[in-house]
């Protein structure tokens, strides 16, 4: 076993998390009790933290600081993408949609390898762009109930009503992906059973790394992707349709159309990504527009997903040899 | 006098128990049928002798009761002597004191004994709310409790009057007295805001029975949406807190719609119709705007009809959630069957 450790994560990343759940777990044993206050564990809860007004105290202090970290991550999140210094790297790609299902195929035994995955997996993806779209809804519903007699100064009364059943439903439901999806992606797995440190020390093993990621750690060591993944096509010069893989490009923003990717040239004649399909540069609007439009995309293919390729697997039984006798 | 003392004398003949009371009772009443009797007591106040037989004998003592029973040590020479008080309320404090001879059993807890308990000695004796020489079963007299109340609580009883539930009072066993609300022996929690953190179960006791509630085309879902809005949260997680400096309490029924002066839903006099609810809000919410009210919405469940926002938010979720996490456990199931599978 290799001892050298590759760091996944930045101090300011892991800070940044650090933060996020300690907030969501405050949020979450002060709001679950306002949703359920008829049961006695919900009383007792709230006894204890002081009284129902503490309880809304500490939810609104920890509120009002998700909401910052949501800011300040947006506003760094647009300022990276404005500069083209961020890698579009947590935007879900066609791969992305690709690999569920041949992740889900292999776990059925229908394909005979797992997908090789980047820098982030569908899966942390999947968990990123819910977090992110859920702060967006629980903060602007947070604030809309945080200040009920200014909102209601120009905007119809009924929103507070509505703001609530979403906060509260909405809430729900995140706690029930990150105790469900996150807690086991990333500590209940077998990889990782039972608990995995990376996001606390920031750093992984590179046999890990070359498992986990193995597309990314190509990349970081300048190797050629494994050659499970690579390219189709080979560099060459621009065509009428755009550019192809690997190619220097003027600075800008490219979207590969057949790929459902973006990727920012921060300097004139930086490469491209290699791999297949044509790279067209499209205004800044439109690159920033896809971003959050394929995470939403994504959020609601996910669960999809999961039904379409069982029952495909116990319609077609594909893979399996055909039962004795026809 | 006599036609008393003759149905006393049948009564004596089959009631055995009653004998001696009658017997007493009535010589007793041989001075005290006087309606002009009076005892000063000083300082310009004067005490009424003047006990009225035939009531007495409609009470639920008038049987079995005799009048040194309570008034006890009183001899038949009793006429030029004193009495150990200065007012008539001094003296039926005294009195209770002979009920609780019989009545051992009676709860000495309440509002009014918490009052007295707390040095206040203006609450009510037993005999001021229950009558002396008429005291009638419980139960039967509800018409008159208001008065009763009014006696001291006339501002109280005087909105009442004048309320959905007071109005009614003469023609309608449904509506509430003073104590279906207040029940003097039971709810003794006398800290502030305690019986308005109880509103819901209080107004509860009626306003959720469908039998009642059906007369009058109310709906029983009122206590149910109250809870489930923002306000009944708070007081069900409130119970016990007393309010004080600092510590507002979250609204109960009577905050919004009157306590004794609750008037229907749609009288112009109501708190709650919709050309006062801006001013009702702004009890609690300083500088509620005009659209801030329809944040409330009425008692009405969310349907595409009544509040359709909020309704499709619901709905959504009901969706959402079950067809999100079901669809993520079943990832993780065939996780976990593709890693059996290898083994």
């Amino acid at each position: 076993m290799s001892a050298a450790q590759i760091v996944r994560f930045s101090r300011r990343q892991r800070i940044e998390h650090a933060l996020v759940m300690a907030c969501f777990v405050l949020l979450c044993l002060t709001g679950f009790p306002q949703k359920f206050f008829t049961h006695a564990w919900a009383a007792a809860l709230v006894h204890l933290l002081g009284g129902i007004d503490w309880a809304r105290r500490i939810h609104h202090l920890a509120g009002y600081t998700l909401a910052a970290l949501t800011v300040i991550h947006f506003g760094t999140g647009l300022a990276g993408m404005l500069t083209r210094q961020l890698p579009f790297s947590m935007m879900p790609t066609r791969k992305d949609f690709e690999d569920v299902f041949r992740q889900l195929r292999f776990y059925l035994g229908e394909l005979p390898r797992a997908p090789l995955y980047d820098r982030f997996s569908y899966k942390e993806k999947f968990e990123y762009w819910g977090l992110v779209m859920g702060n967006v809804i629980m903060v602007m519903t947070g604030f809309l109930l945080s200040f009920p007699i200014q909102v209601t100064a120009f905007l119809p009364g009924v929103l507070v009503p509505a703001a609530k059943m979403a906060h509260s439903n909405e809430g729900l439901m995140a706690f029930l992906v990150i105790t469900i999806w996150h807690i086991f992606n990333v500590h209940l797995n077998p990889d990782a059973f039972p608990f995995d440190p990376a996001i606390f020390t920031g750093k992984i093993s590179r046999e890990r790394y070359e498992h986990e990621h193995p597309l990314e750690l190509a990349r970081l060591e300048g190797r050629p992707p494994p050659a499970a993944e690579a390219p189709v096509a080979a560099p060459g010069p621009v065509r009428p349709g755009g550019r192809v893989g690997a190619s220097p490009a003027p600075a800008g923003y490219y979207l590969n159309a057949s790929r459902w990717s973006v990727h920012p040239v921060a300097r004139d004649g930086d490469g491209l990504p290699a791999g297949p399909g044509l790279w067209r540069r499209v205004p800044a609007w439109v690159a920033l527009a896809l971003v959050p439009l394929l995470g939403v995309t994504f959020l609601m293919f996910m669960p999809v997903a999961g039904f379409a390729v069982l029952g495909r697997h116990l319609l077609l039984r594909p893979g399996r040899p055909p039962a004795d006798g026809g | 006098m006599h036609k008393t003392l003759l149905a006393l004398s049948v009564l004596l003949a089959v009631s055995p128990p009653g004998a001696r009371a009658a017997d007493e009772n009535a010589a007793c009443l041989e001075c005290h049928a006087d309606e002009s009797m009076t005892f000063d007591l000083g300082g310009g106040l004067t005490l009424p002798l003047f006990v009225d037989g035939n009531a007495f004998a409609k009470s639920v003592h008038g049987q079995a009761v005799a009048c040194t029973d309570c008034h006890a040590g009183m001899k038949p020479d009793h006429a030029t002597g004193s009495l150990p008080a200065k007012t008539r309320h001094e003296l039926a404090r005294q009195a209770s004191e002979a009920c609780r001879g019989c009545h051992e059993e009676a709860p000495a807890e309440g509002i009014h004994h918490a009052v007295i308990a707390r040095g206040d000695a203006g609450a009510p004796a037993c005999s001021e709310c229950h009558g002396a020489h008429d005291i009638l079963a419980p139960g039967s007299f509800r018409t008159h409790v208001p008065a009763r109340c009014g006696a001291c609580h006339a501002k109280e009883a005087q909105a009442y009057a004048k309320s959905v539930h007071g109005s009614a009072i003469d023609s309608n066993d449904d509506v509430p007295v003073c104590t279906d609300c207040h029940r003097v022996h039971k709810d003794a929690d006398t800290s502030p805001g305690a019986l308005s953190l109880r509103t819901p179960v209080i107004c509860g006791r009626c306003h959720t029975d469908p039998k009642r509630m059906a007369k009058y085309g109310i709906s029983t879902n009122v206590v149910a949406t109250y809870l489930a809005d923002f306000h009944g949260m708070v007081t069900t997680l409130q119970r016990g807190t007393e309010r004080g400096p600092g510590v507002k309490l979250a609204a109960g029924c009577t905050d919004c719609h009157g306590i004794h002066d609750i008037q229907k839903t749609d009288d112009p006099r109501s708190r709650v119709i919709a050309a006062h609810l801006q001013r009702t809000c702004q009890q609690c919410h300083q500088g509620a705007p005009a659209m801030f009210p329809q944040a409330w919405l009425s008692h009405w469940e969310p349907s595409p009809r009544k509040a359709p926002a909020v309704w499709v938010v619901r709905q959504f979720y009901r969706l959402m959630i079950p067809f999100m996490v079901g669809g993520l456990v079943l990832q993780i199931g065939l996780h976990i069957l593709g890693v059996l599978r290898k083994r």
